[in-house]
């Protein structure tokens, strides 16, 4: 006979630096830590053949948030279930380039900007698209992406309007986010942003002054870093709620700098929380100067991410909400696998992927003036069911309802390697990061 | 037990540009 409560599949676990314990389960998304004293009584709660009743709070606790289940509950089908749960069709999330061309040519970018700004027909498909959607529609996330999208500020303007309006009518949650350069990021195009429901931000810098401005500089060749700042300090005047990214991509080059970058932002930013950092490593995706990137290695990108996060943090520099933020239930899932996601670019194409625009396989279909998609059906499963369904290793992951194995479809296709996310991929690490991120504010 | 993150129930409730490595 089996006990009635055995841990959870989806746990994972990690020791902090006080002695205590981080549980976080990527089904239920939750994370909890537990001191010195309790760590025991959930160590032994959590030991693999369970316990048949909870016999006190601890155990209760994790009960209640997942961390111990049901022997009845068959996990792997509650993971297959929320993964079949993506096909609702009340929830639509649009990546929209309201521009693709960019005012930036930075050493590293895989975008060839063929395209400049949406023409009107495209606008006008786009309006009637979502006016024709919305009585169905619960909730419609819009990313502006490019290309730089604040070149084409009315664009996001006339769009914005559209759409609000449309949401409100509908009784729709309307959220946003904007990936940036920076560079024409003034206080007042924030505030406009800000009007229309745009409040979640990416903004890159790779360094201090020369460092930033040797692979991120302006199509003519001119600096970019000075400019940034003097936005994101003007910025950090306003108040209100929003929530920005401050990016930072590396490799070999600027890699001994970053530290210089953390103690630079500890000096501007370490008390608004609004403001928090990200690390990733840069890669070979498709850029006319790939063969000339230093990238890192893939051992040394692991590490590296989770070292400087930590020497940030540290130093008392917040990290980007948007690394716990995926580890929620299905929040690893890359847009091109959803089923009710599409990336727009400004001439209509429509497309599953942001990175290879120019391959067929990610041309899916075309907007069209009236509203009406022409969708390549066959196309599109190969981008949304080439996940968990394929790989065993992806059904019996503790990561599992985060990802559905489905985390960068392409780099599946290209490589053939299973498409782990670097949160996944050093997950202990990472939770002792969670904690000691939310020591502050405790 | 302090909770950093509370509990969801996952189906009812997610609406970070990633690529985890070099693709060639």
């Amino acid at each position: 006979m089996k006990n009635a409560y055995v841990p959870s599949r989806f746990n994972a676990l990690s020791h902090t630096d006080d002695n205590g314990l981080v549980l976080f389960n990527s089904y239920t998304g939750a994370i909890a830590h537990f001191s010195d004293t309790e760590k025991q009584t959930v160590l032994s709660a959590l030991k693999r053949a369970g316990t048949n009743q909870l016999e006190n709070e601890i155990q209760e606790d994790l009960y209640n948030n997942g961390f111990l289940i049901s022997s009845s509950v068959d996990e792997k089908r509650r993971a297959q279930f929320l993964h079949q749960s993506l096909h609702r069709t009340d929830m639509m999330h649009l990546i929209l380039m309201p521009t693709e061309a960019c005012n930036f040519r930075c050493t590293y970018c895989y975008e060839s900007f063929e395209r400049g700004n949406m023409n009107r027909k495209i606008r006008n498909g786009l309006k009637s698209f979502v006016q024709q959607k919305a009585a169905t529609l619960s909730n419609l996330h819009i990313s502006w992406f490019g290309g730089e999208p604040l070149i084409a500020l009315d664009v996001i303007e006339e769009l914005s309007e559209s759409f609000l309006a449309v949401a409100k009518e509908n009784n729709i949650q309307y959220s946003c986010d904007l990936v940036t350069n920076g560079y024409l990021l003034t206080k007042d195009v924030f505030q406009r942003l800000l009007s229309w429901n745009i409040n979640q931000f990416m903004i890159t810098i790779d360094g201090i002054g020369e460092v930033h401005d040797s692979r991120r500089y302006l199509t003519g060749g001119g600096k970019t870093f000075d400019t940034i700042l003097k936005n994101l300090l003007a910025i950090k005047e306003i108040p209100g709620v929003f929530d920005i990214t401050i990016r930072t991509n590396f490799d070999e080059d600027n890699l001994k700098e970053a530290s210089e970058l953390t103690r630079f932002l500890k000096e501007h930013f370490t008390d608004d929380q609004r403001f928090g950092i990200l690390f990733r490593p840069v890669g070979k995706w498709g850029g006319k100067n790939d063969d000339d990137i230093p990238v890192c290695s893939r051992t040394m990108a692991d590490k590296k991410i989770w070292e400087l996060t930590d020497e940030a943090i540290t130093e008392g520099v917040n990290m980007s909400s948007m690394v716990s933020g995926s580890m929620m239930p299905s929040a690893s899932v890359c847009y091109s696998a959803k089923p009710h996601s599409l990336v727009v670019g400004s001439d209509g194409q429509l497309y599953k992927c942001t990175l290879s625009l120019n391959e067929e396989c990610n041309k899916v279909g075309t907007l069209h003036e009236d509203g009406q998609l022409d969708l390549d059906f066959d196309k599109i499963a190969n981008w949304v069911t080439s996940g968990e369904e394929t790989d065993e290793g992806c059904q019996s992951c503790f990561y599992r309802p985060a990802c559905q194995g489905n985390h960068c479809p392409l780099y599946r296709m290209r490589t053939g390697e299973r498409p782990c996310p670097y949160e996944k991929r050093s997950i202990k690490k990472v939770l002792n990061l969670i904690w000691k991120n939310s020591l502050e504010r405790w | 037990m302090r909770v950093l993150r509370p509990a969801t129930s996952p189906v009812n409730t997610n609406t970070m540009k990633s690529v985890p490595g070099s693709l060639k």
